[in-house]
């Protein structure tokens, strides 16, 4: 069941960001929030799965070299998962920290990995411009996706506790 | 039997990453089209993308119409004079062109052909922010081709990537991929330069110059065109202006960003050239004009 809603999370977060977030000059990346969110609520392990799935997903549908994102998600939802433990779920202030300071350090490991191959970005250029607002966007965002994610946990936990 | 574990699951880990770092490897390299895989999320995820961009053009729409409900009269009387100018323009244009025809029949020259324009829709963007592409909703049902140029009424916009049954993908002239680059032309001083995408920040390109030991003349507000050079879009089209340049000594430059005068975040059509034609060269297009339009 969390497989499934997952999957279909992952799907709409990805259609946002292609249609209803393109207005915007930097989009929001709706996948890292659910996959950091994942990370924090479920650990270490089904973090880094979710990661793995979620980015190849995207790699899938961006074009280009496929396993940038998979590799980085994978990672982040890993290390995300080593706060599990550590944090009160309901405090909506420690997920948006940890989003924001994920982007900084995801998005620019992948703009490392897309200069490794020969694109034509400048670094400093790039992180100013598109991931330091990435890093707001995500953080404003992520109350609202954690809930979402929260509250799936929540269902899901009562459900099985009811039969 | 605990340090097993935690050992196997740092070999499947390990196995991962090389897996990943292999994948990746193998898709870094050009490829004729792209795989069945790929081929299949994409076109799965298109009724989804189409239904919220319908969504968004309605609420939008109707925004935009709410907003300018004031304006509309003033508006609809501004267009009725511009179209009664036009009109008049349109008389004399008709006259020159078909004294064109006529001298050209005359002097045994090849006529001129106009550009065969497919006319297409934005659905959707990319998701990822790091590649820098759209999706229009033409594709094989229209005969497009790979590496097809993509325009507006302003100038250039890219080139078509992959095709679908419906759908095909546009690699926008900003996208910092290897080998996206155009051929063009410094309108105020005809030198010829390369464009690539990705520049000093988001959404800017690089202008270098074509032979690699040579500096240009190169100033902020300069205008770039397309040059005969380009293999895939005709010559003469804008491409855009400069906006920084990375001076070497007073009068030469190495290297130069420049932003696209189409505003690429903001596409709502566009039309895709099914062939090259090359273009008359604009008698206006010199640097620091402020007129760079064309119409295709």
């Amino acid at each position: 069941m969390r497989a499934l809603i997952l999957s279909i999370y992952v799907i709409l977060a990805v259609a946002i960001q292609a249609t209803w977030l393109k207005a915007l000059n930097v989009t929001p990346d709706l996948v890292l929030i659910l996959v950091v969110s994942l990370g924090l609520l479920r650990g270490s392990d089904q973090g880094l799965f979710f990661g793995l799935m979620a980015g190849f997903f995207m790699d899938l549908l961006s074009g280009g070299i496929i396993g940038v994102h998979a590799l980085s998600k994978m990672v982040l939802g890993f290390s995300a998962g080593f706060m599990e433990k550590t944090i009160f779920k309901d405090n909506l202030l420690i997920p948006s920290i940890t989003v924001f300071g994920a982007t900084l350090i995801f998005e620019s490991f992948n703009i490392i990995m897309y200069i490794a191959f020969n694109a034509h970005y400048n670094f400093i250029g790039t992180f100013v411009s598109s991931i330091l607002p990435m890093a707001f966007y995500n953080a404003i965002l992520t109350p609202f996706i954690y809930q979402l994610v929260l509250k799936m946990e929540r269902w899901i936990v009562k459900r099985a506790s009811d039969r | 039997m605990f340090q097993l574990f935690a050992n196997r699951r740092f070999l499947l880990i390990a196995l991962i990453f090389l897996v990943i770092t292999w994948v990746m490897f193998i898709s870094s390299h050009p490829r004729a089209s792209e795989g069945k895989t790929e081929y299949f999320f994409n076109t799965a995820m298109l009724p989804l993308e189409s239904i919220f961009n319908y969504f968004s053009d309605v609420v939008g729409g109707s925004w935009r119409t709410v907003t300018k409900l004031s304006h509309l009269t003033q508006e609809n009387e501004r267009l009725h004079k511009e179209i009664d100018n036009l009109q008049i323009h349109q008389i004399f244009l008709n006259s020159l062109k078909a004294e064109n025809d006529r001298l050209r029949i005359a002097l045994n020259f090849q006529t001129n052909q106009s550009n065969e324009l497919v006319s297409a829709e934005i659905i959707a963007a990319n998701p990822s922010n790091w590649n820098q592409t759209i999706i229009i909703n033409r594709g094989q049902d229209f005969h497009l081709k790979k590496n097809m140029a993509v325009i507006t009424s302003q100038g250039v916009v890219g080139r078509i990537g992959e095709v679908r049954a419906k759908t095909a993908e546009v690699i926008l002239i900003t996208d910092p991929r290897e080998g996206n680059f155009v051929g063009g032309v410094v309108a105020r001083t005809r030198n010829l330069v390369i464009i690539t995408g990705g520049g000093r920040y988001r959404g800017e390109c690089t202008v270098q110059p074509a032979v690699d030991s040579y500096f240009m003349d190169l100033k902020p507000h300069d205008l770039i065109v397309t040059s005969e050079t380009s293999e895939i879009f005709p010559r003469g089209l804008p491409v855009g202006r400069v906006v920084y340049v990375n001076q070497i000594s007073a009068r030469m430059v190495s290297k130069a960003s420049l932003k696209p005068v189409v505003h690429l975040g903001n596409l709502q059509m566009v039309y895709v050239l099914r062939s090259k034609r090359d273009l008359p060269v604009n008698a206006d297009d010199s640097g620091g004009s402020s007129d760079a339009r064309i119409n295709p």
